[in-house]
């Protein structure tokens, strides 16, 4: 059995991956920032409401990682969110995440994209973590 | 290749279809031998000599720096063109081998143009090899013709993707026009260097067509074989670190450098041009392969 993408569970169990992944601890070694990760209200395919996760990375550890609170996205220095289609397509491997940034379809609302730019291996390591996981995805798009 | 596959079985241009007018390389091909033929030497460097001595050293150093990696940086694709050209040719696409001989020719020249630079105005005849950092390295002495030259023994579709993705997507469409714009702005703003100025926007022009024939070559590969977008995708993931560590070395972890070129503003540069490329190329996931080879695409 999976966990729905962007849940208290996945997220939880997402952390885990990241704690276990060494090249995600080299390539991190200097990131201090938490951030949360946040996939849109799409009714359509029933995400009622804006979902994010919260991830308290910090020097190549990662420790913290669960559902977001709005309290957590007005703190962190970084949020990255783009709609449900996008997070599925990066999560399967349809596209790949820089791309996607750089493409401005997921979106850095808020945070220094030339700071981001030094961590690229990191956020794709991130990435690398979350396509380990089983994941149940959105009706219609799964 | 066996010498057997060394033969012609017919010509394109003795068959009723001619040559394809209306196909996208063959308006390309028209646009260059209008807009390419410029000649770097006579550009007149007097001024931007006159300049140079009234730069800082700090100045001098950046502008140095920028040029080693632009000229190495068109050297390296003049002398890795060849064979994807030659896969063009084998495949017998006529049009497109037409257009890629002016893409080479230009590419000839911009070596040319900055090398001129560095003779007449900066006259610095040291080795600039020293201003090649780790990834920059990596992408233009082992990427670039690495993905290139693989196409000798593998002329798949998907071999081609990588080196289209390599050479037009990430080393002329993210590293060169973003190096290039933010140069010309700095040079425009500053009103110096007027005969640099005026050869990095007839390069940048040239570049243009480059980008948009290879923009053409993934959305033609992707309607062909569909399978092709997993590649794409995973050989941008691949440069990905490289191009953006080549823009962070150039900053030395630092906002600006000595021009007041921002990190900020590359970032920026690159995103934009990137995105509306990428989202054409996404369209021929659900295209036919003769709406991508006669798409009236202007501003070229
Ligand atoms: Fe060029
Ligand atoms: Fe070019």
């Amino acid at each position: 059995m999976g966990y729905e993408i962007f849940s208290d569970e996945w997220a939880r169990h997402w952390g885990e991956q990241v704690k276990q992944n060494m090249a995600y601890r080299t390539a991190a070694a200097s990131w201090e920032w938490p951030l949360v990760l946040l996939i849109e209200r799409d009714p359509s395919v029933g995400i009622t409401e804006d979902r994010g996760v919260y991830l308290d990375l910090y020097h190549g550890e990662c420790r913290e990682a669960r559902a977001a609170t709005k309290h957590d996205i007005e703190q962190v220095p970084f949020v990255i969110q783009g709609d449900a289609y996008t997070w599925v397509e990066v999560l399967r491997g349809k596209l790949e995440a820089i791309s996607t940034i750089m493409r401005g379809k997921l979106r850095l609302t808020k945070g220094n994209m030339s700071t981001l730019a030094g961590y690229v291996l990191a956020a794709q390591e991130l990435v690398k973590s979350a396509q380990g996981l089983e994941s149940v995805y959105p009706e219609g798009l799964a | 290749m066996a010498s057997a596959m060394y033969r012609h079985d017919g010509f394109q241009s003795t068959t009723h279809e001619g040559l394809r007018q209306n196909l996208f390389p063959m308006r390309l091909y028209h646009k260059a031998k209008k807009l390419g033929t410029w000649d770097p030497c006579s550009l007149d460097f007097g001024k931007d000599q006159e300049d140079w001595k009234k730069f800082s050293p700090e100045e001098q150093e950046t502008f140095i720096r920028l040029c080693s990696l632009f000229v190495a940086g068109e050297e390296s694709v003049t002398r890795d063109l060849l064979p994807l050209m030659m896969v063009i040719s084998q495949e017998g696409r006529v049009e497109e081998e037409m257009f890629l001989t002016t893409f080479l020719w230009e590419e000839a020249k911009h070596t040319e143009f900055f090398r001129r630079f560095l003779d007449e105005v900066v006259k610095d005849t040291s080795d600039l090899s020293r201003f090649h950092s780790p990834h920059y390295r990596t992408v233009f002495y082992e990427e670039l013709p690495k993905a290139m030259f693989a196409l000798l023994s593998d002329p798949s579709p998907e071999a081609m993707a990588r080196a289209a993705v390599t050479y037009h997507m990430i080393v002329e469409g993210v590293l060169a026009e973003t190096g290039y714009q933010a140069f010309f702005d700095v040079i425009e703003a500053r009103n110096v260097t007027p005969g640099l100025k005026e050869g990095i926007g007839l390069l940048k022009r040239d570049e243009s067509r480059h980008i948009a024939w290879g923009v053409y070559l993934l959305s033609r590969l992707i309607a062909e074989h569909p399978s092709v977008w997993d590649v794409i995708q995973e050989r941008m993931g691949e440069l990905w670190p490289h191009a953006i560590g080549v823009v962070n070395e150039l900053f030395e972890g630092k906002p600006t450098n000595a021009l007041g070129q921002s990190l900020d503003d590359f970032i920026h540069y690159a995103q934009e041009q990137f995105a509306t490329r990428m989202d054409r190329i996404e369209l021929a996931r659900n295209k036919s392969l003769s709406s991508i080879e006669q798409v009236l695409e202007e501003g070229v």
